[in-house]
């Protein structure tokens, strides 16, 4: 564009008199003028006229000094002002100051001084920042082994959201103790190594009204309380679920798996294994989810929490090779000592099919499967082989124990130590005959041809409920049935895997599936022995462990209760026998005064009809630490008036918390039990009757005193005989 | 007599450089003997933070939001997911701050105040030459002048704040535009953008003017020609607008510097739930405080918040009328500046509004009426006063 250029100086402006404009056709353009330096540009063409028009403009009203100005009547170009000019204007043609033909060295140096500021403001504002404001704490990366027992921790350095939690530290424990607060969360401030598969572990405890807690882990730091993937354990009453799952910014916490866990001992520990690409977790040190998907990768690790109060320790972090993912995590023995010490016995799946999640992580491979009233179905009786596998998680050295009712012929059973949840080929397999005249077991092998191992003729019915229990060791197993044992130290041709359900040619309802935890060193007695063929004196050929009981000393004296201790009921001595009378419904306790730590305990135990009186129990309590009270003890107990029996401890609050059960079959001749137990230095064994009920129960407390508990009344204990030492 | 009168004819020129220096001192003479007096004579809320190993007549300056601009000279800057952190804070003010304290070695908080009130000064001097350039009235430039410095709130220029620094570098971004200045407006725009996140607005405010100049208005945008202009301007002034884009670089450099270290270019923005900022819009936030109001009574909450919304709706109507006096440029300028900070709280507009010059240019000129000149002297000196010593005693004013 070319200008012309007025040579007018401010100085020598002067008023232009309206009536000089009077009669010109106004026009407000305000592009025709162009102000640079004391000059006013107008576009070729431009006369003084259009020129008038142009010093107000939408955004501003007007630049340099007017007051030369003069302001024109408002219906003449609205509100618009006029720049006076010289009398003499000189009009002359002026290239675009744009013009490059036009620059010399010293206007680009004056057009590039102003430039050259910004580029050093830019400079001094870069440099500023990342020397002289840069982060001082910025913080570290992990040195693996992590160990973090909350003894010395600057807690407020963790990263935790504004409002949300209240997270404390006392007892070199970590609390949140905020109990209405949902999803709590606080991140270690530092930085996974990059790429490095790991393994985090904690120990948490939910027992003080947590309703769940569990760990956050490749959390996307800033964006770490919406983007992180998450293993929890919820809890519900003394109902506890595991759950995985992955937190996005759009849809919050978005579930993978959740397997129930009834029974769960607190604290427990929780521990995610994350890889390159997947991820597991376990509890107490065994594997329950694995081959998860990972989507975030890296970050920071943290822990959740929501309501009530929940307690963390001993937080650790440790290196693992990514080749850990490409074998059975069951088969790996990577944890510390430390973790795998209260594992043994505790309920590690269990499952009885009611409530909406009850069908998570089983997936059918074949037939009709449903949950139908609170049962596993399988509904079609027509086909062969037809399975179901629990996807979730590969168990070893386990006790799955399964009840089932067949609704149509025969042929229900378990499968277990599967190579993978979706198919029989290679499985293990005990399951009733389609003939209904017995159970055998076997195993598949990678073809899918079975190869049978045994047989036992148990004739059965169709309405008629059955628990096969299987004890899946390093190298055998054991099959109870109906609590019978059928068959032990029956060869594994392999030792670890899948669980899974099979019906053959019938329909069968399963109401219940437990697996427990059994630590192999504790499977047997001797120290550090395997099980194997003919070195488990439990099971060796079907023989039953003997024992030379001696009595108590004051059970053949008059006064039997003379040396013992009531802590609570209405005790009596009825002849030999001591009875328990008082009928309303509690926990009566006795104790015998006899402090033991390995021996043999054995009492004939008569329970009154049920007719008579209902839900009486009575059993044996032991390793009280003191006469008076029962807490942190151990209890078997009779139920139900003889059905069942169940085993597990009190806690210090006199908490009773269960470690397992088991029916007795329906047609019991009397309401009398003999109830045995053999006491090692950390477990001990169950027998009824003297059948062996369940071998290596753990212990929680190594010893204490003896006694004997009555659940209501009346309940008679005779013939109490105790053997101290010479259990091995 | 000739002789004095040959130097006031020669210093004539400076007149007004003497005034606004007067006007300057004048007003913080107010503010730190009102100060000094509050701190010393009234009773201080006590639990805040407290600047150590200074004397009180420096530490009265550094309150609330102080801490943070300390904290990042000291440590740097921080993210803490989810709670409050000082990347909310923009790094043009403490990077001065730094430089000065660390060149001269002079306590953080002496250094902050000096940067703060030689802004402010600068601020005076650009707001009186660009309020002179759009009123052609040295006294309506004066007084826009003088009403800012004896605003209520004017303290917080002259405390460990960014406000006089903002204030200093968006007027001359409003000031070099005026004048076709592009660069000397970009630089201050790269300033304004690094010292505050709103600084980027004036990026905007330049774009106008250059569109202006360049034959391209509001009321022309149904115009043929003016698009053709505009064409025009854009082939023969295109390094004009390369030099004005780079106005952002400064908001720019600090995003990338936030990717940098923290891994979220925008966590000044990330971080603000953990003051529970909530975007609701600014009518729903005066209805909230307004219900809080007839419900509890003027406490001191409340009375703040009703504080608030007079500024707010003042400063609005003010700026609606700016729209007309000096333009839409000044206008949507001044309602972003106050319209984002009220839609997720009235909390602290007395503070916001002090950047807000162009509602200072027009009282400015609404105090050629003598009666509004003599009420708003009166009131702002009186309440300047009274805020200030409530201020350096820890009660929260914004």
């Amino acid at each position: 564009m070319k200008y012309f250029s007025l040579n007018v100086s401010i100085n020598n402006l002067v008023k232009l008199a309206p009536s000089a404009l009077s009669g010109i056709s106004p026009k407000c353009d305000d592009s025709a003028v162009e102000f640079r330096g004391e000059n006013v540009f107008l576009p070729p063409n431009s006369t003084l006229l259009a020129f008038g028009g142009g010093l107000r403009g939408a955004g501003f009203t007007s630049f340099y000094d007017l007051r030369s100005c003069i302001k024109m009547p408002k219906n003449f170009c609205s509100d618009t002002y006029y720049l006076p000019v010289h009398k003499g204007i000189m009009m002359s043609e002026k290239k675009s100051t744009n013009s490059f033909s036009n620059f010399n060295f010293l206007s680009i140096l004056k057009k590039s001084f102003p430039i050259a500021l910004i580029g050093l403001a830019l400079l001094a504002i870069n440099w500023g920042l990342h020397k002289r404001l840069s982060p001082s704490e910025a913080f570290d990366t992990f040195i693996y082994p992590y160990e973090q027992n909350f003894q010395d921790i600057e807690i407020h350095r963790w990263f935790s959201q504004e409002g949300v939690g209240k997270w404390t530290l006392s007892e070199e424990k970590l609390h949140q103790t905020d109990p209405e607060v949902v999803e709590a969360q606080i991140y270690v401030s530092h930085w996974l190594v990059e790429e490095q598969p790991y393994r985090i572990s904690v120990k948490i405890d939910l027992s003080d009204g947590g309703q769940s807690a569990g760990i956050s882990f490749n959390a996307q730091y800033p964006e770490i309380y919406t983007r992180h993937h998450r293993a929890e354990v919820r809890a519900d009453n003394r109902n506890f679920e595991l759950s995985t799952g992955l937190v996005t910014e759009d849809d919050g916490y978005k579930e993978q798996i959740r397997i129930p866990l009834n029974s769960l001992e607190q604290p427990f520990r929780l521990d995610v294994l994350v890889g390159d690409e997947i991820y597991a977790v376990q509890i107490n040190g065994q594997t329950l989810i694995e081959n998860r998907p990972l989507v975030y990768h890296d970050g920071l690790v943290g822990l959740v929490a929501s309501g009530g109060s929940v307690t963390f320790d001993d937080l650790t972090l440790t290196e693992i090779e990514d080749s850990i993912f490409d074998v059975n995590l069951s088969e790996v023995e990577t944890l510390p000592r430390e973790i795998a010490e209260p594992v043994v016995g505790d309920m590690i799946y269990t499952s009885n099919f009611a409530g909406g999640s009850a069908s998570n992580g089983w997936v059918p491979f074949s037939g009709d499967w449903d949950i139908v009233d609170g049962y596993l179905t399988q509904k079609d009786p027509t086909g062969y082989d037809f399975g179901i596998g629990y996807e979730p998680s590969i168990f070893q050295s386990f006790i799955l124990q399964a009840t089932f009712t067949h609704q149509e012929d025969i042929g229900a059973g378990v499968l277990f130590n599967m190579p993978t949840p979706y198919q029989t080929n290679g499985a293990h397999m005990v399951r009733y005959a389609e003939s209904g005249k017995g159970i055998f077991w076997g195993y598949y092998d990678a073809s899918g041809n079975f190869t049978g191992q045994g047989h036992a003729i148990l004739p059965t019915r169709e309405g008629t409920p059955h628990t096969i229990k299987v004890l899946s060791g390093d190298d055998v197993y054991t099959i109870f049935v109906d609590n019978q044992q059928i068959a032990n130290n029956v060869p594994l041709v392999r030792n670890s895997g899948y669980i899974g359900l099979i019906t053959s040619r019938s329909a069968a309802a399963f109401g219940m599936i437990d697996i427990t935890g059994l630590l192999n060193d504790l499977w047997v007695s001797g120290e550090n022995s395997k099980i194997s063929p003919g070195t488990n004196p439990a099971l060796t050929n079907g023989s039953k462990p003997e024992f030379e009981l001696d009595t108590l000393p004051s059970s053949s004296s008059v006064n039997l209760l003379g040396d013992m201790h009531i802590i609570n009921g209405d005790w009596t001595q009825e002849g030999l026998a001591i009875q328990q009378n008082n009928t309303d419904h509690s926990d009566y306790v006795l104790s015998t005064g006899v402090f033991a730590g390995v021996y043999t305990l054995e009492s004939t135990i008569t329970l009154p009809d049920a007719t008579e009186f209902d839900d009486v129990g009575g059993g044996l309590v032991f390793h009280m630490a003191t006469q008076d009270d029962h807490a942190n003890s151990h209890l078997v107990r009779l139920s139900g008036n003889g059905k069942g029996v169940f085993w597990g401890y009190f806690n210090e609050d006199k908490i009773f918390v269960g470690q397992s059960s088991a029916s007795f079959a329906e047609s019991a001749p009397t309401n009398t039990y003999k109830v045995k137990i053999a006491v090692r230095n950390n477990a001990y064994d169950l027998y009824i009757n003297d059948e062996l009920i369940t071998k290596s129960i753990p212990l929680v407390r190594q010893e204490g005193f003896i006694g004997l508990l009555a659940y209501r009344g009346p309940v008679s204990f005779e013939d109490i005989k105790l053997k101290i030492g010479g259990v091995q | 007599m000739n002789v004095v009168k040959e130097v006031r004819e020669k210093t004539k020129k400076y007149h007004w450089l003497f005034q606004i220096v007067m006007v300057f001192t004048l007003s913080r003479l107010i503010i730190f003997g009102a100060a000094h007096i509050g701190n010393v004579m009234l009773p201080t809320d006590t639990g805040h933070w407290m600047p150590e190993e200074i004397h009180p007549f420096w530490a009265m300056w550094a309150r609330w939001d102080s801490q943070w601009y300390k904290w990042i000279v000291e440590q740097g800057y921080w993210l803490r997911p989810g709670q409050m952190s000082n990347v909310a804070f923009f790094p043009m003010y403490p990077l001065l701050v730094d430089i000065l304290s660390s060149t001269f070695g002079i306590n953080i908080i002496i250094a902050s105040i000096v940067i703060s009130n030689t802004a402010l000064l600068g601020a005076f001097l650009f707001l009186y030459k660009l309020a002179l350039l759009e009123f052609v009235d040295k006294d309506s430039a004066y007084r826009t002048v003088f009403y800012l410095a004896f605003f209520p709130t004017s303290f917080f220029l002259s405390s460990m704040y960014t406000e006089s620094l903002f204030l200093l570098c968006s007027v001359a971004v409003i000031y070099f535009a005026r004048l076709r200045q592009w660069n000397l407006a970009t630089l201050m725009g790269i300033l304004a953008s690094a010292t505050r996140v709103v600084g980027v607005f004036t990026w905007g405010l330049v774009m106008w003017e250059w569109l202006r100049v360049h034959g391209w208005t509001l009321n022309q945008i149904h115009s043929q020609k003016a698009w053709l202009d505009l064409r025009r301007g854009i082939k023969q002034d295109w390094l004009e607008l390369l030099i004005i884009g780079l106005i952002p670089l400064g908001l720019l450099s600090y995003m990338a510097f936030l990717k940098l270290n923290f891994g979220d270019s925008i966590a000044f923005a990330s971080v603000q739930s953990a003051w529970n900022r909530e975007n609701i819009g600014p009518f729903a936030v005066i209805a909230n405080d307004l219900r809080y109001i007839f419900a509890d009574g003027f406490n001191q909450h409340n009375t703040l918040s009703f504080l608030n919304i007079i500024t707010f709706v003042g400063a609005i109507g003010l700026a609606l009328g700016a729209w007309k006096r000096l333009g839409a440029g000044y206008s949507i300028y001044v309602l972003i500046m106050l319209v984002l900070p009220a839609s997720s709280s009235s909390q602290s507009i007395l503070r916001y509004v002090l950047v807000c010059f162009p509602i200072f240019m027009m009282l400015g000129e609404m105090g050629k009426n003598p009666k509004v000149d003599r009420y708003l002297s009166v009131g702002f000196a009186s309440l300047l006063g009274l805020m200030t010593a409530i201020f350096v005693n820890w009660i929260f004013v914004a």
